[in-house]
């Protein structure tokens, strides 16, 4: 803190390689970076692109078995020759971290106020009042409502987003002058996305921090940052202004980057033939879907109150429709394709699947049922037995319904989906765990079109992938529904993604529908203030459209 | 679109275990499993082979070399009526690693079978799971003893016995992961393609349970040796003429000032036995549980000794290099 001339951060040729038993892998290649001056400098990239290690590393924190070369300076004091004592004083002092997941980055033991000033005490404040003080300080300016009185709240009292305020407030608590947020809001719902991004722009005005923000979303990046940097595979790619970034990329990399960047508003209408529903409501196919008045309702076990997941929700999926299902977590989205699938109990109302009431459906009857139904899951890591080749998990399908009984014909057909995937035939062979995420949920698709359903369920299939992962996997569902014109309920918080795909999209607030008709009204014209607000509230691609709409959202009275 | 190509590469840095190291060379790497690994094979080995080949024979009575110390002709020395105590310890390790075996292997597939049912069925959960709170409500000695008095002295029943005693145990176990591993997405999916129970079971649960079965059951074994001992130097095990080493400890016991021998060197086969069983038991745990060996370590002496991977690992040394 003495040299006061000296730039807030400084990354000098960093590379940081790991010893694993394959050998040494370099996952930071001589990444040369600076941090200006209360700046925001976005660090983007997928995932294995080594740009958390390069953040990490500003702290002193490295993998285990890691060699690190070059240097970092931080207000002048080489992070990487610095001792154990030097480097606890930085930590906290000079350089804090925001993390990704702010449940998990509270324990959830510990009263909010202790935890925040167990960061205060390591820097030698002994008096407890004026710990409490500051803390109380720090809660009221990152917007904790009653600071005074929450400060003694556990972190389980307190919302995603409150929680993650108060990661906001514990690193902010010394002043610190640079601020690690790694992807501080990948696991928050847009709407509350938006008022944390604003809380660290806030951060940089009035308290003076230089921030690095690490983050795939290229949203949030023109939202917030000043200066980009791209990397990608353990090297620095590109480096520039935001605006000259998004205009005008330089190198190859940035540009497949941000074409892959779904963006709400921009996707091609999609050609497709008008629905074969005819006119007149007599020769009206039986609906895949028709739910109305659906309640689901999860009961509550021991002393504890039943929790209303879906209220009085109507809709229909014509055969071959692709219905959009948006909305925040919690909004009851998954628990409609759980219902589908017969997987969570029916209150009250109707639901019914290729017109039968899946509640009333048993054995061989809701077999059958479910023989016409696929299902995408969300998760590609816990979705297949570790103990199953791919062949094995893609076949299973046809083992429980016995359909292709001979082996021969089995392979032929696990080869086909396969294909139908993209991927290549000698993956059949290999272990889930062995595939990367991307890969896995290839399969998962193909293992949900086995039996070549009439009705696929896509619960999030693409929120655990990186954009130019997503954006394959999307091609290969909108290819694959085209062709094969099965009906589907595509699940996910991502409305561009939705629009891109969905020819009509449902709107979910807290159980209840409120909104729902064809893709380009709903989201181009939202009837509903919830619907414009969560439009609003997705931050587009594109700085300078995303500067315009922050400054009519600021004019906008809240 | 479609092309390949346009898609970049993000598989770069995968920290899981690469594919060509494959169980065998971890096992090789880990020193207490192999240790217990070979004494466990040399004392079966010594126990099944020997008798036969070199024609000892553990009831052959030399009323005039009683309590003799080791020699050349009995190289353990003779118990008290002048059997040969070499002969009769192979003889006791052949009796308790069979009973261990069998308690081991009986109780792995009772436990797995009612685990797995118990994390299916809410109503047999109940059954099952309260029938083992009662057996385990009962120390494990006081069962066995009680239970081997009822069906009276030998190794059958001696067998049954101690199966009772070490099922529970493993069944409560099982369940628990059975529990967990039932709330896996991929049983989800199976679920919504129309699998029945009966295949989710078979298919996905068990094997994902397989890991903590095998632990446990070597520390079963363990435990059945050492139980299978005080039993029967209670009298309660294996009956008189038939050698055990807890019957072979039990007549030392009564001499141990005149012939320390017969009481040191059963106790070391004892010791040593139920030592490498839990050394492997150990090991497969570190083999089974990926995080609790988090980096390779050096190469042990086993993977020195059979030549794998000796030459990529360099001590590592953090710190700068400018």
């Amino acid at each position: 803190m003495t040299d006061q001339q000296a730039t807030p951060l400084e990354i000098r040729q960093l590379s940081i390689s790991i010893d694993t038993p394959n050998g040494e892998i370099d996952v930071v290649n001589g990444v040369s970076l600076d941090l200006r001056e209360r700046e925001i400098l976005a660090i983007v990239g997928e995932s294995g692109s080594g740009k958390t290690l390069t953040a990490r590393a500003v702290l002193g924190l490295f993998p285990p078995r890691s060699t690190v070369g070059g240097a970092i300076l931080l207000r002048g004091t080489d992070v990487l020759t610095a001792s154990g004592d030097e480097l606890r004083k930085i930590r906290g002092a000079d350089a804090a971290m925001i993390f990704q997941e702010p449940s998990t980055a509270l324990n959830p033991v510990f009263r909010i106020g202790w935890q925040m000033s167990e960061g205060l005490r390591a820097h030698g404040i002994t008096d407890p009042k004026e710990r409490r003080r500051r803390s109380i300080e720090m809660l009221t300016a990152v917007g904790i409502p009653d600071a005074e009185e929450r400060i003694d709240s556990y972190p389980h009292q307190f919302s995603g987003g409150q929680k993650q305020r108060i990661v906001i407030a514990m690193a902010l608590a010394l002043k610190p002058s640079v601020i690690i947020a790694d992807e501080p809001t990948t696991a928050l719902d847009v709407t509350v996305q938006a008022e944390i991004l604003d809380l660290l722009r806030e951060c940089r005005e009035s308290f003076g921090a230089a921030i690095v923000l690490i983050t795939h979303n290229m949203g949030v990046v023109a939202d917030i940052a000043d200066r980009v940097a791209v990397m990608y595979q353990g090297d620095l790619v590109e480096q520039a202004p935001v605006d000259t970034l998004f205009a005008a990329p330089t190198q190859e990399y940035t540009k497949r980057l941000l074409a892959a960047v779904p963006r709400l508003g921009h996707a091609q209408l999609r050609e497709r033939p008008a629905p074969v529903a005819s006119s007149t409501a007599a020769e009206r196919p039986v609906p895949a879907v028709a739910a109305s008045g659906l309640n689901v309702v999860y009961s509550g076990g021991f002393r504890q109150p039943a929790f209303h997941a879906v209220r009085d929700v109507s809709f229909e999926i014509a055969p071959g429709e692709v219905l959009g299902l948006v909305g925040e977590s919690g909004s009851g989205k998954s628990t409609i394709g759980k219902t589908i699938g017969g997987l969570a109990p029916v209150a009250s109302g109707s639901l019914r699947v290729f017109g039968q009431e899946i509640a009333r459906l048993r054995g061989a009857k809701l077999r059958a049922a479910r023989r016409r139904i696929g299902y995408v899951f969300q998760d590609p890591a816990s979705s297949f037995n570790p103990f199953l080749t791919v062949e094995e998990s893609i076949a299973e399908p046809m083992r429980v319904h016995g359909a292709f009984p001979e082996r021969g014909a089995r392979q032929a057909r696990v080869l086909e989906l396969l294909d139908a995937v993209q991927l290549p035939r000698q993956m059949a062979k290999r272990h889930p765990y062995e595939l990367s995420g991307g890969q896995r949920q290839r399969v998962g698709l193909a293992r949900a079109l086995t039996l070549s359903p009439e009705l696929l369920i896509a619960d999030e299939p693409t929120s655990a992938l990186d954009v130019s992962v997503q954006a394959k996997v999307l091609d290969i569902f909108t290819e694959l529904q085209q062709e094969l014109g099965f009906a589907a309920l595509f699940i996910s918080h991502d409305l561009a993604v939705v629009e891109l795909l969905a020819d009509r999209v449902g709107v979910l607030q807290r159980g209840s529908l409120v909104e729902v008709g064809q893709t380009a009204e709903v989201l181009t014209h939202p009837r509903e203030p919830y619907t414009q607000a969560l439009i609003a509230a997705v931050p587009v691609p594109d700085p300078v459209i995303q500067r315009g709409r922050r400054a009519a959202l600021a004019e906008r009275p809240r | 679109m479609s092309d390949q190509t346009t898609v970049p590469n993000t598989q770069m840095l995968s920290v899981r275990p690469p594919v060509n190291d494959t169980l065998l060379r971890r096992a090789l790497r880990s020193p207490s499993l192999m240790i217990g690994l070979v004494w466990l094979a040399l004392i079966a080995a010594v126990a099944f082979v020997l008798p036969p080949v070199l024609g000892l024979d553990p009831y052959a009575v030399e009323p005039t070399n009683r309590l003799e110390g080791p020699s050349a002709a009995h190289w353990f020395g003779t118990d008290t009526y002048g059997r040969d105590l070499f002969a009769r310890i192979l003889s006791g390790a052949s009796t308790s690693i069979t009973v261990g075996f069998v308690v081991a292997l009986i109780s792995a597939v009772l436990g797995a079978a009612i685990g797995v049912l118990a994390a299916f069925s809410p109503v047999l959960d109940q059954i099952l799971m309260r029938i083992c709170d009662g057996l385990m409500a009962i120390p494990a000695i006081l069962l066995a003893v009680a239970l081997t008095a009822a069906l009276g002295p030998n190794v059958g029943n001696l067998i049954i016995a101690l199966s009772v005693v070490y099922t529970p145990g493993l069944a409560r176990l099982v369940r628990s992961k059975a529990m967990a591993i039932k709330s896996e997405t991929f049983v989800e999916a199976s679920r919504v393609q129309g699998a029945k129970p009966i295949h989710i079971m078979v298919k996905h649960i068990l094997p994902n349970t397989l890991s903590v079965l095998f632990v446990q059951s070597t520390f079963t074994f363990a435990e059945s040796v050492i139980t299978e001992a005080a039993l029967s130097f209670l009298g309660a095990g294996v009956p008189a003429p038939q050698a055990s080493w807890g019957n072979i400890l039990n007549d030392g016991k009564s001499v141990i000032m005149q012939a320390p021998h017969m009481v040191i060197f059963t106790s070391l086969f004892l010791v040593l036995t139920v030592l490498a069983l839990n050394l492997v038991g150990d090991g497969l745990r570190d083999l089974v549980d990926q995080r609790s060996q988090p980096q390779p370590k050096q190469p042990g002496l086993f993977s020195r000794m059979f030549g794998f991977g000796t030459a990529r690992f360099q001590p590592t040394t953090k710190g700068t290099k400018r």
